[in-house]
Order: C-alpha cells, then structure tokens, then sequence
C-alpha cells in the first residue's frame, strides 16, 4: 500500500477534520435548515464546503499567498455557517465519520469577531454581556423570573403582542412570540442544600439557568425520583455550564465558566454529575475536550467528563424501584437533538418511559428531527426556526397523543409556544420533561395539568 | 461562469418567490458539483420551485431567453449528471417534497419528485408495502433522480430497477408544456415514452411528478453473510449460485479493504481476516418456500468453502448489515477524502478475472481501490480513493480508472449500471456505440429539446473532439482535455 494514505494523518489537526467529507450527501435530508429552505448552502454538505473554502482562503492570506481565486468571501459565507442549528443530526447521519459539531464550533470560534452586518459588533457585544455576567447569577437570574412574572400577571406581554412594531423588533419580537406561561410554583435551590440518605450514591445535581429559572420544579421532581431509588442528591457550587458562549463561538467565556464548575464541582466529590438538561449535559460532557493539553486541568477535566450523566441514562444504570400509580395516556418521546445527536443518548430515555405503568409510547414518524429551538436560534432566526417547527409539529400533532415530553428546556419552551392548537377541534397536548412523570407516578403530585 | 443578469433573477423570483432563487457566489458554488468530486462547474444561478407550475414558469423563462437548465434533486449522483457544464441554471426539485397519495388497494403510490427514496418507504411500511427499488443512497436521493438514472440497488437483482417500477410520470417538456406520460396501471396505450424518460439524465426536460408501484414486503426473509479466504472463490461461487437459477433478493460482494472501513464506521463486527465477504438475502412468501431456496443455497455454496457462515438471528441484525453495506462507499471517508467510482456491468462468468484484473490495476499504480458491489448483476463498483490536493495521486487514479474501464469494456460489459452517464462517461460513449447509433440518439434528443436547453452536454459526447481524445489511453484523461481544468 502507498505511503501517503494514511488515516491518521488525515485527523491531525480539526481542519484535516474537512477532509473526511466526501460529498456525498447521506448527511442531506436529515439536515432541518436544508428541510426547510432548500438550498444546498443551509445543508451540512454545503456548510462543510463553504468551510473549506474559509479555511483555504485564510491559509492563503496567513502565508501571503492567495491560493484560492475563488469568488467568495468570508462575509459572505460565515451568515450560512450561522443559519447552522448545531443540531448534529448530520453527525448521526454520516458513514464517514465527519465531526461537523468540532468543525462548526472551531470554525465559528476562529471567526467570532468578523463582522458579518454593520449591527454584528453591537449584537456580539450584547451576547457577550447576557453570557458572561446574566447568565452566570443566580440572582439576576431568580430577581429576573420573578419580574417576568409580575409582567405577566399585568398581562403586559398580551398588551405588547398586540403592537405590531414591537412584533417586528429583532429579537424582541420572536421572544413575544415565545414568552411561555412560567408555572406558578418556584422553590429555591440553592447550594448547599441535600436530599436523601448519605449512604447512597453522590449526586451533584446541575442546575443551569433556563431550566432553573424556567421549570425549577423539574429539579424537585428529579430530586424526588433520584431519592426515591436510593440516591443522595446534593447541590454544589456553581455557574452557567457555558453551552450557550460555546455554541456561539465565545470560547475564552466558555472555558471561564467550565473551569469555575470543573474546580467546585470536583472538589464536592461527587459519584455523578447529574443534569435533566440536554445541551448543558452535552457542553459538560465535552469539558474533557475543552481542556485537552492544558497542563493543569486535563485530568481533572477527564474525570468530570467521565461522572457527567444525563438524568435518564442514570436511571438506566440499577433496576428502577417500584412506581406506584399508574398513569393511563399516550406520550411521544421528543429526543432532543443535544441528547440523540450530540451525546449520542438514544435508547435509554423511552427505556425509563416504558417502565412506567400504564404509559403508552407512540412513536414519531421523524424521531431525529429538531425543534427549531437550538439555544437562542429560534430568536435570532425565527423564519427558519419556525419553519422547522411546523415540519416537527405536523408529526407530533399526527400522534394525537396526551403529553409530549423532552429532556431539554429549549425544546420545551418551543413546544410550549408551537404546539398551542391552532383551531378549536385540536387536543391541546400538555408537554413535560420525562421526569416529572417519574415523579407522578412515584405518587408526588402536581406536575400534570389538571 | 457569471451570475445571470438581474432582470432574469427577476424573473424567476416572480415565478418562486424571493428566497427561492439563489444568486450569491457562496450559494451558487455549493452547486458546483455532486457526488462526484472530479468534475466541477459553477451554476449561474439555481432556482427552487415547488409545484409543477412553478417549474413550468421557470422552464418557459429558459426557453424564451434560451438559458440553459439543469435538474438536480439532492445532487448524490456520480457521473456529474447535475452539473451546469454549458452555464445556465439549476432547477432543484427537493422542496417538491410530497407524497401525495399512497392507494394500498392498486399498491401504487403517488408522488412528488423531490420526495427521498426511504421517506417513502417509511410511509409504505404501515401498510405493509415498500418501494422496491434501493439503491445504497436511499436516506438521501431523491426518487425524481433515480427517475432521471434509472437508479439500481441491493434487491434489484430480484425485483428489479426503477424502470420496472414507474407507472407514469409528469414531465415539464423543455418548452414549459407539461406531459402525462403513462398511466396508473401497468399497460399505456399508444407509443411507450415511459422507458426512454426513465434513465434520461433529465435531458428530456423535467419530471416533477410519477405514479410509482410498490409491492408487499416479503414476509419471510433470511440474511446472512459468507467469508472468503480467496477472492476467486467467492466470485466463482457467485456464477454457482446464478448458474442454478437461485434468484436471492440481494446478493453484495465486499473485499477485505471494504469490510474493515465498513467495520470501522458502523463496529458490525464482520470477519476481517477474510479476503471476500458475501451478503445474501432470501425471501418468500412462505416460510417452507424460503426454508427450500436456503437448503439449496447452502448446498450450493458448500463446495466453495467459506471460511465463515453467519446467519442473521433478528430484523435489528438483519437492519445493521444492510446499513453497514449501504454506508460503504461513504465509509472509504475514513482513508481518503475523495473517490473515483466506475459502475461498468460486466457478464457475471468474467467475474473472477475482471476482479482480479482490477486489483493488478491497483496496484500497479499504488492506489488504494475499494471493491463493493451488486454482484448477482455483475454490476461492478471499483472505488478508486483518492485526495484531491495530491496532483500525483490524481494522475495515478485517472489512469487506473481507464484501464479498469478497458479491462471491463474488454470482456463485453457496458459503461454503467445505475449511476448513469453524465458528463462524467459521455465521452467514452463512442466506445460502444458507432456514429450512427449516437446520430440518433441525437434525433431523439431533439425531437423534445430541438433548442439543446435539458442538461446539455450529458450523455451523448458533445463536441467532435471527444471522439477522437477518448481512444487515447494516455494520461490526457477525456475528461480534462476536453473541458480544460476541471478541478
Ligand atoms: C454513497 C452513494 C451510494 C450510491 N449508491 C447507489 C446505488 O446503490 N444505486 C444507484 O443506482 N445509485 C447510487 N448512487 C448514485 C445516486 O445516488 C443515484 O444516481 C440517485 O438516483 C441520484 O439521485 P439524486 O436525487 O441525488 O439526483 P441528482 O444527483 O441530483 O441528479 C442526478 C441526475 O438526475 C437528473 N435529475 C434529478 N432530478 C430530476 C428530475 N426531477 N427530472 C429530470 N431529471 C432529474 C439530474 O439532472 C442529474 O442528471 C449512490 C451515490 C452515493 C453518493
Ligand atoms: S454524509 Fe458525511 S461525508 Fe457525506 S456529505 Fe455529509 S458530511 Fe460529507
Ligand atoms: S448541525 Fe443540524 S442544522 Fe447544522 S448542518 Fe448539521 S443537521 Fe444541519
Ligand atoms: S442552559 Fe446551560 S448554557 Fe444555557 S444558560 Fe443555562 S447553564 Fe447556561
Ligand atoms: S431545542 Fe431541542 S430539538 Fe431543538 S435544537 Fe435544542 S435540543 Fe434540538
């Protein structure tokens, strides 16, 4: 055989990592932005070409010359790399093995401070400013529901819905047309508190921000579950897991925040890093791969990687305790893209679901697709983001199913907004997290909409 | 070549809408090939309709400013069929997305050319039917490309190609007129133009919609796979199998290099010492009827000694080999980034020898070629890997492609199974057919496209050179001399 092929030559730095496409379009109609635009640009195919292109143009202008004559331009090119969801459905797609998420995210980190628009500066700086100093307390955070929840109450936002300007603001607008009922029950958690017998296994509960601020109850009907089979659940130090910075390309914010939580988290000693939240679980999972050849943190890194588990895969790991209601409905189980495509989670959610009595799964026609959420996709780009819902919501609505449940807050709150029933005829369908119907039928109450 | 001029953009956003007509230069290179890396040319702008309307008003625009316009449906082909060669426009048909009926009493299925090959089948299953036709694809081309390609697959070699299966089809005529062609049953009355559409290349005009039959799934099936310690053997005990009139549903061919990819994208665990692995499906629709065929089929295959018999023991193993032999090619990603694939059918007696002239190839000119492939047709797939940024490797590639291609025209086999002609084979078209032949091929063409405007330049050779390049076997490969720096 020939000297120069050689497979591992191929994968030594990320950019090699383009090299593994072979354009061969497997990748292709799992891709929800080709779905629903049908342009080759907003595929991975195209994503990974365009990429290859900023990457041979870059080479070229490092080493002053220009090997590529090509007609584009990294303006040009960088809004349909940001068109991307970073769903990884194409990862799961693809034979050939290609890492699109490293691709995309390195790619977008490399080019962060570009300008693509004349508003791009302003808009990164604002982002900047939510993800490092919003997003990272608590209190903020807590102070900010509790604001949201005093507005509601004045039917403030069914005022502003009804102004079409405040409608068309970006951002503004598509939150509108999100803004979720936020439940009325919210019971602080704070670190410091603890759950159950010390003499089961150590669960350093996670809280992360949206789903705490949004649906707190969610980590009480973990908490219960997780007791109820023997576990000590406890709550340490901690910060924004960081997802959003990264998927972003804010990767000096990202690694801030993971080492925050890496050292306060490890230092708690824990048996599992246990999250319910699909894309922090897969930003902590990747800590690992952040903090690759950093003399200090590696291993630490390593060891945090290797204890983090999603909340469903860790009731996989010992027989369930006995469940004691039974809850007579029909549930579609959304895979949130986090979960299937980027932590590879695929079985274990609707094994737990099975074992609850009375439960009937049904499956959906397109189990792979995403929601349209991705993060804060749905506001920076609500005419993709909505189109996607819509495919999504045609297949759910189909099952004519009681409850849909999701293991991630983003996909719960696009729910929330999509699948409100459009005409009369339609059964509304209440959505929940996987969890809080473990917690009903272990007999806690108040998590099903009366 | 340069973007169309702004009032025909115009034009064709007033025909589909705004965001439906893609102009920018990054929007328009993606376009610039498709699964076939060699070939690469720049469309001047692609259009994204999405009923047969839409196509018909944007065809009409073509033909009045006499622009030419190419088909794509996901652009997985490999002869380069979608490509804009002489300039003009894409027409991509994926947003044509809709099944539209699937009538489980007449078994037939209604649909929109954009719809991909496995949502359909997805939508048969619940009534107990499927789309026969598969090729390894299937996840992503569309059934208005395996139209255009007469597309082959796995279980063709029982149930046949897509021709066999397309009942009618819509076709917008290159003048924007719009054609019923066949009909909902299998009989059509008058002048079959069935057969010549199926396989066009969309030089024929565009076909947005087909009326496609589909047949119940078998209901006893039985997989399973042989190891080879020798190539030859398990080539030979493919003509035995043929030979006694055995007729399995699938019957692949893998070599070593292709089962440890294969091993390495999907951990299926085949056996990797082996030289040739085989892959056999049996179906029936009674289970003494398929516990006879594999008596027989076991004994035949007995005296060719494999190595290794597996069985598949449940419809998820059954599920993981098909998936793993439909993710090969795309699996060679692990080597190299790029391959070069030939699609010659050759008669199955020559097997053996064709196979083993083909690794001689290979190694003659130290290229790593991965073979995988339709063996009960005799359809051969030989991937030459290669990497584009590697000059000298090119070069290499080429020149083994065309002695593979001789060593397969040789034994009387012809240019391509199922993956079409395109741009890619054109000018090896005067290899099998004398002027004439081609002359009225020609007449044919023009008859529906007397302006030249559907997919111009694809499959018959265009220009008078190519006669005379393609009989050179030197390193001035057809496809670079005649359309100067393709890559
Ligand atoms: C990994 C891999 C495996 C493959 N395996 C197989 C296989 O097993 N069997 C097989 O047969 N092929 C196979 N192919 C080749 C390819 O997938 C088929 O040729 C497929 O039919 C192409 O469909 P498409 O939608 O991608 O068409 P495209 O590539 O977009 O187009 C192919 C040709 O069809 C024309 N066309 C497309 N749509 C229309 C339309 N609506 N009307 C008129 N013309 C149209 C185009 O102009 C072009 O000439 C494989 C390809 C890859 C990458
Ligand atoms: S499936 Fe993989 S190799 Fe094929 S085009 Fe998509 S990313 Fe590239
Ligand atoms: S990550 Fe999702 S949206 Fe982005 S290219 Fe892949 S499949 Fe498409
Ligand atoms: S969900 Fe995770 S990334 Fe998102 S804000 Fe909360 S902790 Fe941060
Ligand atoms: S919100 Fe859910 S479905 Fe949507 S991108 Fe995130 S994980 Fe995927």
């Amino acid at each position: 055989m020939t000297t120069d092929i050689n497979a591992e030559n191929l994968a030594d730095s990320p950019f090699d990592l383009l090299k593994a496409c072979i354009h061969c379009g497997m990748c292709l109609s799992t891709c929800p932005t080709y779905r629903v635009t049908g342009s080759e640009a907003e595929s991975p195919r195209g994503r990974l070409y365009l990429m290859k292109h900023l990457d041979m143009k870059h080479r070229g202008a490092e080493s002053g010359t220009q090997t590529n004559e090509r007609i584009t331009s990294a303006t040009g090119i960088l809004p349909h790399l940001d068109n991307c969801l970073g769903c990884l459905s194409c990862e799961t797609a693809c034979p050939s093995g290609v890492q699109y998420g490293e691709l995309l995210f390195k790619t977008r980190k490399d080019w962060v401070s570009h300008p693509r628009t004349f508003w791009y500066p302003l808009q990164r700086w604002v982002k900047q400013l939510i993800f490092s100093h919003v997003l990272t307390h608590r209190k903020w955070l807590v102070s900010g529901r509790h604001f949201y929840k005093l507005l509601q109450r004045f039917g403030v936002f069914s005022w502003l819905k009804r102004l079409t300007w405040a409608r068309s603001l970006p951002w503004v607008g598509p939150a509108l047309a999100l803004a979720p009922v936020i439940p009325h029950r919210y019971k602080p958690l704070h670190p410091g508190l603890s759950f159950g017998n010390t003499s089961g296994e150590r669960v350093a509960l996670m809280l992360g921000c949206v789903m705490d601020a949004v649906y707190n109850h969610v980590h009480w009907a973990t908490i219960q579950v997780l007791v109820e089979n023997g576990y000590y659940v406890y709550i340490p130090e901690q910060t924004c897991c960081g997802a959003l910075a990264h998927h972003a390309g804010e990767e000096a914010i990202a690694r801030d925040l993971a080492q925050q939580n890496l050292v306060s988290i490890l230092h708690s000693n824990p048996d599992w890093i246990v999250l319910n939240s699909a894309g922090c679980g897969s930003t902590m999972k990747e800590i690992s791969k952040q903090f690759a050849g950093d003399t200090v943190f590696e291993e630490k890194a390593k060891h945090f990687s290797e204890k983090v588990v999603d909340i469903m895969v860790l009731l996989t790991k010992k027989p369930l305790r006995p469940m004691k209601k039974r809850l007579s409905m029909t549930v579609v189980y959304h895979a949130a893209c986090h979960l299937q495509h980027a932590q590879k989670v695929r079985l274990e959610p609707e094994a737990v679901l099975r074992q609850i009595p009375g439960i009937d799964l049904i499956p959906l026609s397109e189990p792979e697709l995403c929601c349209g959420s991705a993060g804060i996709y749905n506001l920076e780009h609500p005419e993709i983001s909505a189109d996607i819902m819509a495919l999504k919501r045609l297949d759910i609505i189909k099952t004519q199913a009681d409850v849909l449940v999701s293991g991630n807050p983003g996909c719960l709150l696009q729910f929330a907004a999509g699948l409100r029933p459009q005409t009369t005829e339609e059964k509304p369908i209440a959505i929940l997290h996987p969890i809080e119907l473990l917690a009903e039928a272990y007999g806690y109450r108040g998590y099903l909409p009366q | 070549m340069d973007v169309l001029e702004e009032a025909i953009l115009e034009q064709f956003r007033t025909a589909v809408g705004e965001r439906f007509v893609l102009s920018s230069p990054e929007e328009r290179l993606v376009y610039d090939c498709d699964g076939c890396v060699l070939l690469k040319a720049i469309p001047q702008a692609i259009v994204l309709p999405k009923t047969t309307e839409e196509v018909s008003a944007v065809v009409k625009i073509c033909h009045t400013h006499n622009i030419p316009f190419v088909a794509r449906g996901a652009g997985t082909g490999l002869s380069g069929g979608a490509l804009a060669t002489e300039g003009g426009i894409i027409i991509a048909l994926n947003r044509m997305d809709a099944i539209i009926e699937i009538d489980p009493v007449s078994r037939t299925a209604t649909v929109e050319v954009g719809v991909v090959n496995a949502w359909l089948n997805r939508e048969a299953r619940p009534y107990g039917l499927f789309y026969a036709p598969d090729p390894s694809s299937q996840s992503a081309c569309t059934l208005g490309g395996n139209i255009a390609e007469n597309a082959g697959g796995i279980h063709c070699l029982k149930y046949g190609v897509t021709v066999d299966h397309i009942l009618g089809l819509e076709l917008v005529l290159p003048d924007g007129d719009v054609l019923w062609v066949g009909s909902q049953t299998r009989r059509i009355d008058g002048l079959n133009f069935l057969g010549t559409i199926v396989g066009s290349e969309g030089t024929f005009g565009i076909v947005t919609r087909a009326v496609v039959q589909l047949l119940p799934i078998p209901v006893h099936i039985h997989t399973m796979l042989l190891a080879f310690d020798d190539t030859a053997a398990a080539c030979r005990c493919i003509s035995a199998i043929i030979q006694r009139g055995i007729i399995p549903a699938a019957l692949e061919f893998m070599d070593a290099f292709t089962v440890n990819a294969v091993n390495q994208a999907f951990s299926v665990g085949f056996p990797d010492s082996a030289e040739a692995v085989l892959l056999i499906e049996l179906d029936d629709k009674t289970s003494l009827g398929l516990e006879t065929s594999l008596e027989e089929l076991l004994s035949v295959v007995a005296p060719f000694k494999p190595s290794q018999t597996q069985h598949a023991k449940t419809e998820e193993e059954r599920v993981q080999l098909w998936k793993a032999r439909k993710g090969a090619v795309a699996a060679y990603g692990r080597y190299l980034p790029a391959f070069y694939l030939h699609d010659c059918v050759i008669p199955r007696r020559h097997l053996a020898t064709v196979l083993a002239q083909i690794i001689a190839i290979g190694q003659r000119h130290d290229v790593l070629i991965g073979n995988v492939f339709h063996a009960g047709d005799g359809n051969l797939h030989p991937n030459i890997l290669f990497d584009p940024d590697n000059q000298a490797m090119m070069t290499r590639v080429l020149k083994a492609g065309e002695e593979i291609l001789d060593a397969c025209l040789t034994v009387g086999g012809v240019l391509s199974g199922e993956h079409g002609i395109g741009i890619e084979k054109s000018a090896y078209m005067s290899r099998l057919f004398t002027p004439e032949d081609l002359a009225r091929m020609a007449g044919l063409k023009r008859l529906f496209d007397p302006k030249n405007l559907a997919n111009p330049e694809k499959i018959l050779p265009h220009r008078s050179s190519c006669g005379e390049n393609n009989t050179a076997t030197s390193i001035s490969h057809p496809l670079f001399t005649q359309h100067g720096a393709w890559i």
